[in-house]
């Protein structure tokens, strides 16, 4: 792990303040916003409503993602991300106690300092989470770069840092089972530096996971 | 129990020969050894055998009547379950009238069923056609505080103050009648407000309101007072 302070004052295996909150939107049936320090990204879930016939399945619930930039229509990185978050949400998601069913999930990035993967997977899930959408795991999403020609990794980068990065990862882990639900490395990196990559992530996702529950937990009865 | 059987509910589900919770709540048992369930408060209903729900008809069929419960699926009522219904004598509901039910089947391949009549004793028992009023949309969370007993400090602090019906279902929906609209609209206002609030703050809440109505009362008779003078 990188050491010495970055641009933001962090130490690499630092995480920047995490922020989340539900029920931040009238409409849809479960919201939630999460926050990397300045990244910010709102998810919204409507479901489990009808479907239309073409879209239905007789065995389980059809879920679909829309992932939005910021402004302007989703570009190929953005429909990437939204294809990513898509595969992990439909793991996650016990489609088949709701079939002929669908659940949307609508992604708003709305602000991008870095590490909006990551944001948009764990928006996504309290959103869901929010909207009592049956999960069969909770994942949980890190980002982490090995910023320049350095080979020591640094955690949740920002924006300025993902810029100069020889390769940036996100992954997403299931922590009760250990499993490894998403991964997605972008640059150039050996084997071994994807390894000690992967393992600093499920470390760090821990923190993530505490705070997840801590910031769903709050206001709801016990 | 040893060797028992477990009976499954909402929220929690069988994989690979355990039990796993699939949804955020809290982890219950139905009373009388009921089915294992995980109650949280969630905005989407979803329908659970045995739940009552207030629901609006929107097909009259001669066999059954289509009810939005506000599920994924409408709620299907047939015609005979009704307290005294045969086949000449029909229940003489149409659509967009209120109706207060019982889930009888929910199953996740098929629509839900409902049905008014009490399994046991074939009466109505309180459901059935609710006259007049209004419907509101809250949590299932409050929906289920609501249904408790004793009654919620709200619906106890306003029954001292007005008099008012009310039909709560468990799918988040509220039927409440009173004397006036301004007394139902209040009704509505201080359920709304109260699903965070302490029972000491719920009573200041309600008093609150009913100062605004005294308020509102007052004005109503100065002006009909001012049109019965100004008008020859």
């Amino acid at each position: 792990i990188m050491t010495g302070k970055r641009e933001d004052g962090r130490e690499g295996g630092e995480l920047r303040v995490l922020s989340a909150e539900q029920m931040v939107v009238n409409r849809g049936d479960g919201s939630s916003v999460f926050q990397f320090g300045q990244t910010k990204v709102l998810a919204c879930v409507y479901g489990p409503i009808e479907v239309a016939a073409a879209r239905e399945q007789v065995d389980a619930c059809t879920v679909e993602v829309s992932y939005d930039p910021i402004h302007g229509v989703a570009g190929s990185a953005d429909v990437a991300r939204g294809a990513m978050v898509a595969s992990m949400v439909r793991s996650a998601i016990v489609k088949a106690l709701h079939p002929r069913t669908s659940v949307t999930v609508l992604i708003q990035v709305m602000h991008d300092d870095g590490s909006v993967l990551a944001a948009a997977i764990n928006a996504a899930v309290l959103a869901l989470l929010d909207a009592g959408v049956p999960m069969g795991s909770v994942p949980v999403a890190v980002a982490a770069a090995y910023p320049g020609e350095a080979s020591q990794l640094c955690y949740d980068p920002l924006a300025s840092e993902e810029r100069v990065s020889r390769a940036v990862f996100t992954f997403a882990f299931d922590l009760a089972t250990k499993e490894t639900v998403l991964s997605d490395g972008q640059g150039m990196f050996q084997q071994h530096e994807y390894t000690h990559a992967l393992q600093s992530c499920r470390v760090a996702a821990q923190a993530v996971l505490s705070f997840q529950k801590l910031a769903f937990s709050k206001g709801r009865p016990t | 129990e040893a060797g028992g059987v477990v009976r499954l509910g909402p929220g929690v589900r069988e994989r690979a020969g355990l039990v796993e919770v699939c949804r955020p709540g809290v982890l219950q048992r139905e009373p009388h050894k009921g089915r294992w369930r995980v109650e949280g408060s969630q905005k989407r209903y979803v329908p659970s055998t045995g739940d009552l729900v207030v629901g609006t008809i929107t097909e009259a069929g001669g066999e059954q009547f289509m009810v939005d419960i506000g599920a994924a699926f409408p709620g299907v009522l047939p015609t005979l379950s009704f307290e005294g219904a045969t086949k000449r004598n029909k229940p003489n509901l149409k659509a967009g009238d209120v109706v207060y039910t019982r889930v009888e089947i929910a199953h996740p391949d098929m629509d839900p069923i409902l049905t008014c009549v009490d399994a046991s004793t074939g009466k109505a028992k309180g459901f059935g056609h609710l006259k007049g009023g209004y419907v509101f949309s809250c949590s299932t969370g409050l929906a289920r505080q609501l249904l408790y007993w004793p009654p919620a400090p709200v619906l106890a602090v306003l029954g001292e103050a007005l008099s008012y019906e009310t039909a709560v279902g468990n799918n988040g929906r509220i039927w409440v009648n009173s004397e006036s609209p301004l007394e139902t609209i209040l009704v509505v206002n201080a359920i709304q407000n109260s699903e965070h609030l302490t029972e000491e703050q719920t009573k200041a809440m309600v008093s609150q309101l009913l100062q605004t109505i005294e308020e509102e009362k007052g004005t109503n008779e100065a002006v009909n007072q001012l049109m019965v003078d100004t008008v020859p």
